[in-house]
Parts: structure tokens; C-alpha cells; sequence
């Protein structure tokens, strides 16, 4: 008996062995099943509950003027997002943010109850709307890191920056242009995270390295605000529909200042009309008027023809082209080439032209620019128009002579008076100087390009002085005079074709083009008004306007006015004889 | 003589335990040690992650007390200033002197 227990303890021994044994054996096929086969998609799914995929995006880069002044920077905003499936009580959530977002009950409804598991809220709230979202303490609300464009001078230059979307991506203007050079890169890291949904340190989050490079203009702030403030004087002034200004360093071809009447502000274009947001002295052209005179002028006096002071009979204000008739606002016989520059003379400038010929005309004013793009650094650039001159008739020779049949950009008429300015050198036009990487380190120089040499030295001299004479006495351009420095110019009033055909009897275009100091040159200006109504000969309307910014702008270059000078000289002759 | 081997058995194992206390104990404390070190870098950890964000924080205060800065100097609002708060005008180029 006491055997046969012995032996059935024995045995069920051997079973429970056997059993754990088998069980054993089964538990270790598992583990070696998990570890081998089923590891790595095991790691992964373990890795996916404590790791997080984060997008760390770099700051798009600063745009300075040429002072070093910030002109567009990149701040730190949050957009509000919402997870709907995380959201219990839908109607409630979207009843109290319509509140603080200012966005309709409904249309937030909308957007909570969608199947989507993600929606934006508001992209880029403001600090208040976040605070006060973030009180409310709403499960299910995602509150998103971005970076915000903002242009801490807001109006100033606005047309020449344009503007970057809710993306960081550059729409308008430099943003655009410069969008490789300044975004910022991405760059996708997973970081570790508690069960508190806490990031934890894996020293990646760090951004450094991914912000986009700065870019550095030619524009200066204060000379752009210079000409801003006496663009808008005169286009209120005159009830101008549009206004268009420039300064430019004729040796260098950088662009100091580019203005245009009415302004928008960037940090709200969407506020604004798609008008006002382009270059339009890159992207429009126009009919330029009386201005074209000097580069007729540059064609006679550089193809030797004429000199300054070759008379050309004018006509008494009336001269016939085929079933055309010209006029000149006032009646003038037998004028030189100065003075038909000085008063402006239609006939005399026609006449020049028909000695000059139209191929010369046109080569050279090819040669000046005029109808091929200047290259500038900005998008959009129009070419103007000039036709080819074996299509020119008789009467378009002579029109275009003074600036009608030709359309022009803004910026190719500052350019070619630049060349003048700059003996003759025709440069390049840039707004960008330099680019930089986050750091400030140099990655890029822009110096400055010549392009060729339009016309010679001499010829430039002689252009020079004739400009010279519209501001004296009895020229067009006496009220752009300035007290204290010698000034070239000359005066532009061109009649805008008319929707009917032909040319309007009551729309012109006024313009002042002009530089100082008049022996050598530093600054280059262009004033445009489009349909003034009170006034519209250039001399008037846009006149008073070259006078301030060219004033204002030596002041601010530091340029010694001419009667000091002189002033200075009487005072140390005084001191060494005394 | 059966006596005697029993004595220096003894003799012999006592030691031995001692040994394999001692053993027990480093090991135990290494493993204190172990997950001691462990606690102090994950708490090392969150506070990196801490101040970096500080310091994330202070480079956006920097960044927008900069922005309010070039806000604050430009042009439009000095000359503003000048001509309202101070009653500045721009001078005429006969009272220009520029000293060089």
C-alpha cells in the first residue's frame, strides 16, 4: 500500500515536471518568437508610446536696410488648433472661443464637429487670445508654435520688401525674390516623452543651424522715409491718383530709395487692394514725356552732329509732320539745343531728331536701356516698350523724340539719367547688397556692375550743363532749385492715352528727373505723379518734390552745400591774414 | 580524527557566508547605485529640457525687445517727435555747417 503511493506521488510528480517543463519550453519559444520574429515591430510600437515626432522649423531671416536698420524680422506667435476627437462637448468648446477668437459660433462649430482628427482654430492669435484660451483649459486644444512676419517700420518700403505668407513663404517683392535665401529649414527629430506627455532632453530641439540668411539692401530707411514723406506731400497736395519715387547712387547704381504713393502696410496686406502691393516702378510702365528730351539730345551731341549750341528753327509753336501737327505750349523761333531742353521745346527736340536719324535714336536709346530689362533684383520687371526704328513713320520719330510712343519703367528712366550722371557709365540697378547667414557672417557680396559706357565722358559734360540751365531762370524746372547746391534736371509732363483712343485732354503724368550736386553727381532722383488735378506740368507738381528729397537726402549724406563752402574758404583766407 | 575535520570545516565555512553577504551586499548596492544614477539623469534631464526652454524664452524676449526697439527708432515716429513733442524743424542749407 504504502508502495503503491510512493509510486502515484512519484508519478504525478513526473507530470507537474513534465507539465512546467513543457510550459517552460513554450515560454522560451515565445520569447525567442518575440525577440527574433516580432522585435523589431514590438521595439517600434513600445518607441511610438514614449517618442514623438516634432517638426523644428529655423526663423526666416532679417531683412536690413543698408544701415543695418531692420526693415523685416520674424517674431514668435502661436496658432491655436483644435484635435475634435479630443473635444467632449463640442457646443460648448466652440461657444466660448468664438468669444475670445472672434470667429462666428457657427462656422467654429463646423470645424469641431468635421471628422477630421486635426483643425487649425486661428493661425498666428494674438498673446491676449492665447492666454485666454489657454484659462480656459480645454482638453483637445493644440497650442502651435510659429513664426510671424513682422515689419517693425510698417508702411516704409513696403512695395520693395513685399510681404510673406502664414507659411514663412516670401509672396510679394524681396520676400519673394530673396525666398531661398531667406526661409528657414526644417528639420523632423523624435524626442522622448513621459507618461505625462513631458519632453524630455535629447539635445536635438535645438534650432541652431536652421534659420534662414539675412539679407542686407542698398535701401536706407531714413532716405526712403525722406522721400515717402515728400512723395505723399505732393500726391495729396496735387489729388494724385499714384506716385512713384526714387533715389539712386548713379556711381554704383544702388538703389537708395523707392517709393510709391498710396502705401500699404505689410504686416496687413490683406487689408489692402492687390494694387498697392507692387513694385510699380519695376512693373509699370509709362509714356515718360519731355524727360526723353535729354536722351534725344545725349543721341545729336554723342553722334557729333550738334553741339550744345546748334540752332534749330522752332517753328512759333507749330510744326506740321505729314497730317500731324506739333505744338509747343509756347511759341519760339530759332532756339539752340540748350535751349530747347531749357524750355522744353517739342519742335526743336523733333527737329534734333530729324537730323539725328532714327537709327541713331534708337540705338542709342537702346544703348541707354530702354526697352530691355535693367536686371534689377526684383520680380516682375517690365521691359517698357520701343519699337523697332525701321517701323517708326515720320511722326513717331518725332514723338518718341519727346517721350510719346515709348513707354519706359520707372526705374529705366532713373538708370539712363544715372549714366549721364556717371559720365557716361551705364550700371546696374540693385536693391541688395549682401547676404549674410544668421550669424552675420558674409555668404554673398553684390558689388556694383557696369554695364557700358552709353555715351562719352564729354557728351555727359555737355548734358550735364544743359540740365543744368533747366533750373535757371525761364527753364521748366526753377522750382526744383536748390538753395545751396547745383542741381540737373529736367521736367516731364506727359498726356496719359486715352481709353477712346488718342491722348486725354485732362490726364497727365508730371515727372521731375533730375540729380545733384551738379559737378559730381551723388544721388540720382525721380519724382512721378500720375493724374494731378489741380496742376500738371512736371516742373510744378513734381518739381518741389525732387527739391525736398534731393535737400533733405545731401543733408543727410553729409554734402557740404555750396555756399558754405565758399563760406569756409572767405574764413580761412580771413584767418591766415589776420 | 573525524572530530578534527569537522572543526576545520567549520572553521572554514564561516568565512565563506561572510563572503557571500558581502557579495550580496555590493551587489545590492551596485544596483542602487545603478538605478540611483538612472533617477539622477532622467532628473538631469528635465532639467535641461527646463532650462533650455527658459532659455528659449529669453532669446524670444530678446528678439521682440529688439524688434520693439527698431519700432521704436523708426524714422516716421522720431521725426514725429521732433516736430510735435520738441518743435524741431529741419534746418535751411545756410544753417547747415558740417564739421568735419
Amino acid at each position: 500500500m504504502k508502495f503503491d503511493n510512493h509510486k502515484q506521488i512519484s508519478r504525478r510528480a513526473a507530470i507537474i515536471g513534465i507539465m512546467f517543463a513543457g510550459l517552460f519550453i513554450m515560454i522560451g519559444i515565445r520569447v525567442i518568437f518575440l525577440q527574433t520574429v516580432q522585435g523589431p515591430w514590438l521595439s517600434k510600437k513600445a518607441a511610438n508610446q514614449y517618442e514623438k515626432s516634432v517638426i523644428i522649423r529655423g526663423k526666416r531671416g532679417i531683412i536690413f536696410d543698408a544701415a543695418h536698420r531692420e526693415m523685416a524680422v520674424s517674431i514668435q506667435a502661436t496658432s491655436l488648433a483644435a484635435y475634435p476627437g479630443r473635444i467632449k462637448n463640442k457646443n460648448e468648446a466652440a461657444r466660448k472661443l468664438s468669444n475670445i477668437l472672434k470667429i462666428r459660433f457657427k462656422n467654429l462649430r463646423r470645424k469641431l464637429e468635421t471628422g477630421r482628427s486635426f483643425v487649425w482654430l486661428k493661425r498666428q492669435a494674438t498673446p491676449r487670445q492665447v492666454q485666454a484660451v489657454k484659462a480656459l483649459n480645454l482638453k483637445g486644444i493644440g497650442f502651435i508654435p510659429e513664426f510671424n512676419r513682422f515689419y517693425p517700420n510698417k508702411t516704409l518700403g513696403a512695395q520693395v520688401l513685399g510681404f510673406s505668407g502664414i507659411d514663412g513663404r516670401g509672396l510679394e517683392g524681396l520676400e519673394f525674390y530673396y525666398n531661398a535665401y531667406l526661409k528657414g529649414s526644417e528639420r523632423k527629430i523624435r524626442v522622448l516623452t513621459d507618461a505625462l506627455g513631458r519632453q524630455f532632453d535629447t539635445g536635438q530641439t535645438n534650432a541652431n543651424g536652421l534659420g534662414g540668411n539675412n539679407i542686407i539692401l542698398t535701401i536706407d530707411g531714413n532716405i526712403q522715409y525722406i522721400t515717402e514723406t515728400a512723395l505723399e506731400e505732393a500726391a495729396k497736395k496735387y489729388n494724385a491718383e499714384s506716385g512713384i519715387a526714387i533715389v539712386m547712387a548713379p556711381a554704383t547704381g544702388a538703389i537708395l530709395a523707392m517709393a510709391h504713393y498710396p502705401f500699404f502696410n505689410p504686416n496687413a496686406f490683406n487689408s489692402f487692394s492687390r494694387d498697392r502691393w507692387r513694385n510699380r516702378s519695376i512693373t509699370d510702365s509709362f509714356e515718360p514725356g519731355s524727360t526723353m528730351k535729354i536722351f534725344s539730345a545725349a543721341a545729336a551731341l554723342d553722334s557729333g552732329i550738334c553741339d550744345p549750341n546748334t540752332i534749330f528753327y522752332c517753328e512759333n509753336g507749330e510744326y506740321r509732320i505729314g497730317r500731324n501737327i506739333i505744338h509747343d505750349t509756347k511759341p519760339h523761333g530759332w532756339l539752340s539745343v540748350q535751349q530747347i531742353i531749357k524750355v522744353s521745346s517739342n519742335i526743336g527736340t523733333v527737329k534734333v531728331a530729324e537730323k539725328v536719324g532714327g537709327r541713331s535714336l534708337y540705338n542709342l536709346f537702346k544703348k541707354f536701356g530702354f526697352g530691355n530689362k535693367t536686371g534689377v533684383d526684383c520680380p516682375g520687371e517690365s521691359t517698357g516698350s520701343l519699337s523697332f526704328y525701321n517701323k517708326w513713320s515720320n511722326i513717331d520719330k518725332g514723338t518718341i523724340s519727346f517721350g510719346q510712343g515709348v513707354s519706359v519703367s520707372a526705374l529705366q528712366l532713373t538708370s539712363a539719367a544715372a549714366a549721364i550722371a556717371n559720365d557716361g557709365i551705364l550700371m546696374k540697378p540693385y536693391l541688395v547688397q549682401a547676404i549674410t547667414d544668421q550669424n552675420g557672417r558674409l555668404i554673398q557680396n553684390f558689388s556694383p556692375q557696369k554695364i557700358h559706357q552709353v555715351i562719352s565722358a564729354r557728351t555727359a559734360r555737355d548734358l550735364k550743363r544743359i540740365m543744368e540751365t533747366v533750373m535757371t531762370e525761364g527753364g521748366t524746372g526753377v522750382l526744383a532749385a536748390l538753395e545751396g547746391y547745383t542741381v540737373c534736371g529736367k521736367t516731364g509732363t506727359a498726356q496719359k492715352v486715352s481709353t477712346h483712343g488718342g491722348y486725354s485732354k485732362d490726364k497727365y503724368i508730371a515727372s521731375f528727373l533730375g540729380f545733384a550736386p551738379a559737378k559730381k553727381p551723388e544721388i540720382v532722383i525721380l519724382v512721378i505723379l500720375d493724374e494731378p488735378k489741380k496742376e500738371h506740368y512736371g516742373g510744378i507738381v513734381a518739381g518741389p518734390a525732387f527739391k525736398k528729397i534731393a535737400h533733405q537726402t545731401l543733408q543727410y549724406l553729409n554734402f557740404t552745400p555750396l555756399r558754405q563752402k565758399k563760406h569756409q574758404r572767405v574764413l580761412a583766407e580771413n584767418e591766415v591774414s589776420g | 580524527m573525524a572530530q578534527k575535520k569537522n572543526i576545520k570545516n567549520r572553521a572554514t565555512s564561516k568565512p565563506s557566508s561572510l563572503v557571500w553577504i558581502m557579495l550580496i551586499l555590493l551587489i545590492m548596492g551596485e544596483f542602487f547605485l545603478y538605478a540611483w544614477s538612472r533617477v539622477q539623469c532622467t532628473r538631469m534631464g528635465y532639467e535641461i529640457t527646463r532650462e533650455e526652454n527658459k532659455y528659449k524664452n529669453q532669446m524670444n524676449m530678446r528678439n521682440n525687445l529688439q524688434i520693439e526697439l527698431s519700432r521704436l527708432k523708426s524714422p516716421k515716429r522720431i521725426s514725429l517727435i521732433a516736430k510735435t513733442r520738441l518743435g524741431l524743424i529741419r534746418p535751411a542749407p545756410k544753417q547747415t555747417v558740417i564739421i568735419r
